[in-house]
């Protein structure tokens, strides 16, 4: 609520003409020609052009800032907040030799976990946001650690050790961000991807009390029948 | 009348209360409403600055150049809601832009003509309104509606003609590119309402002659007016009670990478929501 609607529209319009204009007699002028219009229909500019793979991850909770993870020489993968309303210029979010990605606001957006493997293992980290010199950075997992999502009060933080477990730490942001000992909550039986760093395979319900996971395990798994061409059945 | 007890809403009628007295009978129904008219001064400024430059590189003006510059300031409110309010949207334009271009006598009868133009329209729409509104039915809002638009529009304008006399014909052959930028930002959908509309009531969408709450021939009253006052009978007592029979709201969703604006609404029955 509240926050405002961006819109970004290019086209190029190209033209070109010849023509004649012909004084056949004393009182008598012809002016004849040939013009072309290629005129292109208005559409959304790109919101970032980059040189290399960039992928949007995370939107701040009042629409300001899309967090994307974009892939640069001598860095690796790195995390971006690139503002949406105003100053379209990214901003730094992480980046070391290591690979940062997965970056997720917190639902008060104030902070950002991420996933880096800048210590040899891919491990949680948070952040504030937006950044300043001495905001700190601390790592919130124990022994590993991927995919990161907050609770919608932000009072928890879920992601999956090594061994395919749902983690969950308790954070606080007030004064200082603090957290918890992680404590594992269930085998997730996740889906291996092979890109355990990548796109995020589970999310959590509003209540926090639920997950939707993707799993190798079909097994009890109730199927989803779409239907083609319904209305044509119903008038029957 | 009111069965389930419903009754007066008091911030509503705080709000309804703290209306000025009307003064122009010529409006409204004669009734429940009249019109209102009152002095206001809005000042609003219109600068707009202008200058050019000519030169011929050439004393035998082969080759000429010019420049031309625009700048627009103007700002313009709008006469607020109600005195002492600010003006309900005020309208800044800031567009500006400038043009240069070379003519090359390059014979007696070829001549070529190049431009470049490049345009900034400017234009901020900025309305006194942002935060979620409830709107009465069938009178003036108490405080403006009215939301924001700002608008940037970079051009950019390359042109060249030529031009070539030969015994009774003039050629003429040349080309145009426009680069549009149409960059817009605005919180006209960013807001949730509600609204107090009769055309959403149950009962034949009315609370007059609908046999139902309020209806005051069911109580033992005498029989709203339906044919001449039936819809402002509605208006009134939907603004009393704040019945608020229909909401809408604009959600944002990225997709693809971008904003997506959607459209939703909830058209419910009385009572929906009060308050």
């Amino acid at each position: 609520v509240g926050a405002p609607l961006k819109r970004d529209y290019r086209w190029n319009e190209y033209e070109i003409y010849a023509q004649d204009t012909w004084k056949a007699l004393s009182n008598l002028t012809l002016t004849y020609g040939l013009r072309y219009s290629y005129l292109q229909a208005p559409a959304e500019g790109l919101l970032i052009r980059t040189n290399s793979l960039a992928v949007p991850k995370s939107w701040s909770p009042d629409g300001r800032f899309l967090i994307y993870a974009q892939i640069n020489p001598g860095t690796g993968a790195d995390l971006f907040a690139l503002p949406i309303v105003d100053d379209p210029h990214p901003l730094v979010l992480a980046q070391t030799t290591g690979n940062e990605d997965q970056g997720q606001f917190s639902p008060d957006g104030h902070w950002v976990a991420y996933t880096s493997n800048e210590s040899g293992l891919s491990e949680i980290y948070v952040i504030p946001f937006p950044l300043t010199p001495n905001g700190g950075k601390w790592m919130v997992s124990r022994g590993g650690g991927v995919q990161p999502r907050w609770r919608r009060d932000g009072k928890e933080l879920f992601y999956i050790s090594p061994d395919w477990k749902m983690m969950a730490v308790d954070v606080s942001t007030s004064p200082v961000f603090r957290a918890g000992t992680p404590q594992a909550l269930f085998d997730t039986e996740m889906a291996d991807t092979g890109i355990r760093t990548g796109p995020m395979s589970w999310d959590i319900a509003p209540d926090g009390n639920r997950f939707l996971i993707t799993s190798a395990n079909s097994t009890d798994t109730s199927s989803l029948n779409v239907i083609l061409n319904w209305r044509a059945e119903q008038e029957k | 009348m009111d069965p389930s007890v419903v009754g007066i809403s008091a911030p509503l009628l705080q709000v309804l209360n703290a209306y000025p007295q009307g003064n122009d009978p010529t409006q409204g129904d004669g009734l429940n409403s009249i019109g209102y008219r009152f002095p206001y001064t809005i000042d609003r400024k219109y600068d707009t600055y202008v200058a050019r430059i000519d030169w011929n590189v050439t004393p035998s003006g082969k080759h000429t150049l010019f420049w031309r510059g625009n700048l627009q300031n103007d700002r313009e409110p709008t006469p607020p809601a109600f005195p002492g309010q600010p003006p309900q949207t005020t309208t800044l334009t800031n567009s500006k832009g400038f043009a240069v271009g070379y003519t090359w006598l390059i014979t007696s009868n070829l001549v070529n003509n190049a431009r470049y133009g490049s345009t900034r329209q400017g234009l901020d729409d900025a309305g006194a309104s942002n935060e979620p509104i409830i709107y009465f039915s069938e009178v003036a809002q108490p405080v403006s509606t009215q939301r924001s638009t700002d608008v940037i529009i970079p051009v950019q304008n390359v042109v060249d003609d030529v031009s070539w006399t030969k015994h009774n014909h003039n050629f003429a052959f040349g080309g145009n590119i426009r680069f549009i930028d149409d960059q817009r930002v605005s919180n006209a959908q960013s807001y949730p309402d509600g609204q107090m509309n009769q055309g959403w009531l149950t009962r034949s969408s009315t609370i007059a002659n609908s046999h139902g709450p309020f209806d005051p021939q069911v109580y033992g009253y005498p029989a709203a007016d339906f044919a001449n006052y039936g819809n402002e009978y509605n208006d009134a007592i939907l603004n009393l009670i704040g019945a608020i029979t229909e909401g809408g709201c604009s959600l944002q969703l990225p997709e693809d990478g971008r904003y997506a604006s959607r459209g939703c609404s909830a058209k419910a029955r009385l009572p929906m929501e009060r308050i």
